[in-house]
């Protein structure tokens, strides 16, 4: 056969589709095979290899499998690189690509022309979102893809608080910056009011953090600098969660906007000494986040009267043992022994408003109407309660209930008469739940990250799941969905516009990227793969016209 | 035959570039502390004889390294304190400690103390009480007092030695807390055991050596406007008495800054 297959534009239209075709079926179907099955995904993905082999034509069998090897490793390539300075991801993507397209034009025979548009698509489509991402295309629509920066060793995501605006919710978090000499020379010349206050401001010339709003402006996320009324509504514990207690977070003003730096928060003497009490590391530590928690809070508090406001939350708080704000424009006062909020809901009745609070160990519904506790649950060592609590409803118009993630994670349900239910408890230590969302359906989605069922490894991924039932018995979850990405964390359900539709901020571990995420119906897995499967079939189909009546010869 | 060939090298090339991902690779990742843990009680309420007489052998003991982790979880993110070190009673003692990215280097000798930050040592105050083991003494003496119920857990390989497993579970803030944090706000025992669940300690008592070679502790620990959080420990003993492996040495690189002579 000694004419090509195809020719000119068509060519060019084909190679770069494939480039990007065989990207998204790696990531959406090749792999994830492998990482929910185990060795029967391997053998699943070799068959599959295999047929898509016999169905190439043989005159471009070489070129055609070199092209497909070459844009799969570019693929892989800068999805690495993309958390590199932009020197060495520019540097590293240039050589990767002339690299492999020598090698490929060279021993591979491929057409170079079409094969460097086809890299020059899949390198631009990753400039918007790395190839690891793509995994969540089947089933969200990514709003908005960016990053902040962080040293890693400070921490390892981005804090997300959520603030509750009138307009729709917004995101607070760090940016890291490094100061200009004279900035810094500022701040060390101010810096007199503690013995360390010296120390502690030099100590940021290589880099500290910004607190910058993520907010939604005509359809798109933006960076701002939080004005001081957005930033009295942020709980300044949620800012601190990746290094508290060991680590603190100093605040403080600056040019009208608040700055931060981190340190250790025990000295060395008494770090060690906590080191040598093996016995008493649990109450040693409890003691210490206490002490912590309030530094912090009275160091925000001071920023915040700095800035010329006061905090206010919006909502409900426990203070000085009560618990008090206001519900749906009613104050509310009720004395109870607990800790935190998880939020409002219905628990014991379908229409009255009730809150959920953690307690030491327990968990308390308040309804909110009468200021009465309803209903408190008891943990104990083996199944505790951590502060660490979801809510929402199994069943759509139901009543609501609380998702624990201990070790192993569990939901419970309570009855009209105050009665607590065990319905599931997970088969994995590492399930988490991260939120419940409603989908307009018969059953709201569980997301969680979890495990594979399979493989004996404890790498969890993003995955949604459907309660199935006696909502006051016993259950399972049946999976709706699983996006094959790890390191998913600090799963965040938010409200960009007050009257718009739930997403989902998270941020990617150990990157400083965040994301927010919107579901989508779409169907795009089985397109995909009924694509996959109709090249392979014309690909077949070719061979018996043409390709089969050479090898004849 | 030929074609035949090329096929089999097809298959095998398919199943090793399959076998590339992610699903062959060895998945399971290892502990920070590699050591056993034991899973089930297989005796409720048993003597304390048994661990008693670990726990005296093990306070006789003067030499021994020490290795701990605690993590704690907070919401959804796990934070953790890893202790490296070597103990020589009643006053020697070469230890790093990691608060979460911080480093800590400590050694002390007698009166004489360092203290090492980013590679610098500075003098510091000896610390008084080195010993690891007297907390423990502390809780199982009361403990076996005030009554609680001791289990018997499945034996369990830890380092090098079989071990009986005991568990017990107690108020918090049975065992004392260290000097610096007496005063401190909520560290009587009573607040403590009020704002905590009971801790659950797993005791380990080589089968061998006879001393307590792990702890393990679970707790839920309370913190005002955080809530609960979620605590678990491991300590290990190791090279107990044994100074021809647990070898006290002063650090190089503080030898070397006092030899500069900075001080």
């Amino acid at each position: 056969m000694n004419k090509s297959l195809l020719t000119g534009a068509g060519r060019i239209l084909w190679y770069l589709f494939w480039a990007l075709f065989i990207n998204v079926i790696y990531i959406w179907i090749l792999r994830p095979v492998v990482q929910d099955l185990a060795v029967y995904g391997v053998l699943i993905d070799a068959a599959l290899i295999v047929v898509w082999l016999t169905s190439i034509p043989r005159s471009v069998r070489r070129p055609w499998v070199v092209y497909t090897m070459v844009v799969l490793l570019i693929g892989e390539g800068l999805s690495t690189l993309a958390f590199g300075s932009v020197k060495t991801s520019t540097l590293g993507t240039i050589v990767m690509c002339v690299g492999l397209l020598i090698i490929a034009g060279w021993f591979g025979r491929v057409k170079l022309l079409p094969a460097f548009i086809g890299v020059v698509a899949l390198v631009v489509a990753e400039m918007f979102i790395p190839r690891d991402d793509w995994a969540f295309l089947d089933h969200f629509k990514i709003l908005q893809e960016s990053r902040v920066h962080l040293t890693l060793q400070d921490m390892q995501e981005a804090p997300l608080a959520v603030i509750h605006k009138a307009t729709g919710d917004a995101i607070i978090t760090v940016d890291g910056y490094v100061p200009s000499s004279t900035d810094l020379e500022a701040l060390a010349m101010n810096a007199t009011d503690s013995p360390d206050a010296l120390y502690n401001a030099l100590q940021t010339a290589n880099g500290e953090y910004q607190l910058v709003e993520l907010e939604e402006q005509n359809g798109h996320l933006v960076k701002t600098t939080p004005t001081a009324k957005d930033l009295a509504l942020v709980n300044p514990l949620q800012l601190v969660q990746a290094f508290f207690p060991y680590e603190i977070a100093h605040w403080y003003v600056n040019d009208g906007q608040i700055s931060e730096y981190l340190t250790p928060y025990l000295d060395d003497r008494d770090a060690v000494a906590t080191a040598v009490n093996p016995a008493a590391y649990a109450s040693s530590i409890q003691v210490v986040a206490n002490q912590a928690a309030q530094e912090e809070i009275e160091n925000w508090d001071d920023c915040l009267r700095q800035l010329g406001v006061s905090p206010a939350s919006g909502g409900l708080d426990v203070e000085n043992g009560k618990l008090t704000g206001l519900d749906r424009g009613k104050s509310v006062s009720v004395p109870i022994d607990a800790s935190t909020v998880v939020g409002i809901g219905h628990f014991t009745s379908k229409t009255d408003d009730q809150a959920l609070l953690i307690g030491n160990n327990e968990l308390h519904v308040v309804d909110l109407a009468t200021g009465k506790v309803v209903s408190t649950y008891h943990g104990t060592v083996d199944n505790p309660v951590p502060n660490d609590v979801k809510i929402g409803p199994l069943v759509s118009g139901g009543t609501d209930a609380v998702f624990v993630n201990a070790v192993p994670a569990y939901i419970l349900t309570v009855d009209s008469s105050g009665k607590w239910h065990q319905v599931y408890t997970a088969t994995s230590s590492t399930f988490r739940f991260e939120a419940i969302m409603p989908n307009g359906q018969a059953q709201p989605e569980i997301v969680t990250n979890d495990p594979s069922m399979l493989r004996n490894s404890p790498t969890r991924y993003f995955s949604a799941y459907h309660f199935v039932g006696n909502p006051e018995g016993h259950g399972q979850l049946v999976r709706d969905w699983r996006v094959f990405r790890t390191n998913v964390v600090n799963v965040t359900p938010l409200k960009l516009q007050a009257d718009g539709p739930e997403d989902l901020a998270l941020d990617i571990y150990g990157t400083g990227e965040y994301m927010v995420i919107q579901k989508t119906n779409a169907p795009l897995l089985p397109i995909a793969a009924i694509l996959l499967g109709l090249i392979i079939v014309i690909g077949w189909g070719i061979r018996l016209t043409r390709g089969n009546r050479r090898d004849a010869q | 035959m030929k074609v035949r060939h090329r096929w089999a090298t097809s298959v095998l090339i398919s199943v090793f570039c399959g076998s590339l991902l992610a699903g062959c690779a060895p998945g399971v990742q290892t502990a920070s502390i590699a050591s056993g843990t034991a899973t089930t009680v297989t005796q409720k309420n048993v003597d304390w004889t048994p661990l008693l007489n670990a726990i005296t052998k093990s306070e006789g003991a003067t030499l021994y390294r020490l290795q701990s982790s605690v993590s704690i979880q907070n919401g959804s993110l796990k934070t953790s304190y890893t202790v490296y070190g070597t103990i020589q009673l009643p006053d020697t003692i070469n230890m790093q400690v990691h608060e979460n990215n911080f480093n800590i280097g400590m050694y002390q000798q007698g009166q004489v103390a360092y203290q090492e930050d980013n590679g610098t040592w500075i003098k510091m105050q000896p610390l008084q009480n080195l010993d690891a083991y007297q907390g423990y003494a502390d809780v199982i003496e009361q403990a076996m007092k005030q009554g609680y119920k001791l289990d018997e857990m499945n034996q369990t390989y830890v380092m090098d030695e079989y071990c009986n497993v005991y568990r017990v579970t107690v108020p918090n803030g049975m065992a004392p807390l260290p000097a610096f944090l007496a005063d401190a706000v909520g560290s009587s025992a009573k607040t403590l055991n009020d704002t905590a669940s009971g801790v659950e300690y797993v005791f380990y008592v080589g089968q061998t050596s006879g001393y307590l070679r792990q702890v393990q502790t679970q707790s839920v620990n309370m913190v005002n406007n955080v809530g609960p959080m979620l605590t678990s420990t491991t300590t290990l003993f190791s090279a107990i008495d044994q100074p021809t492996v647990a070898q006290m040495q002063i650090p190089s690189t503080l030898v070397q800054q006092l030899e500069r002579g900075a001080n």
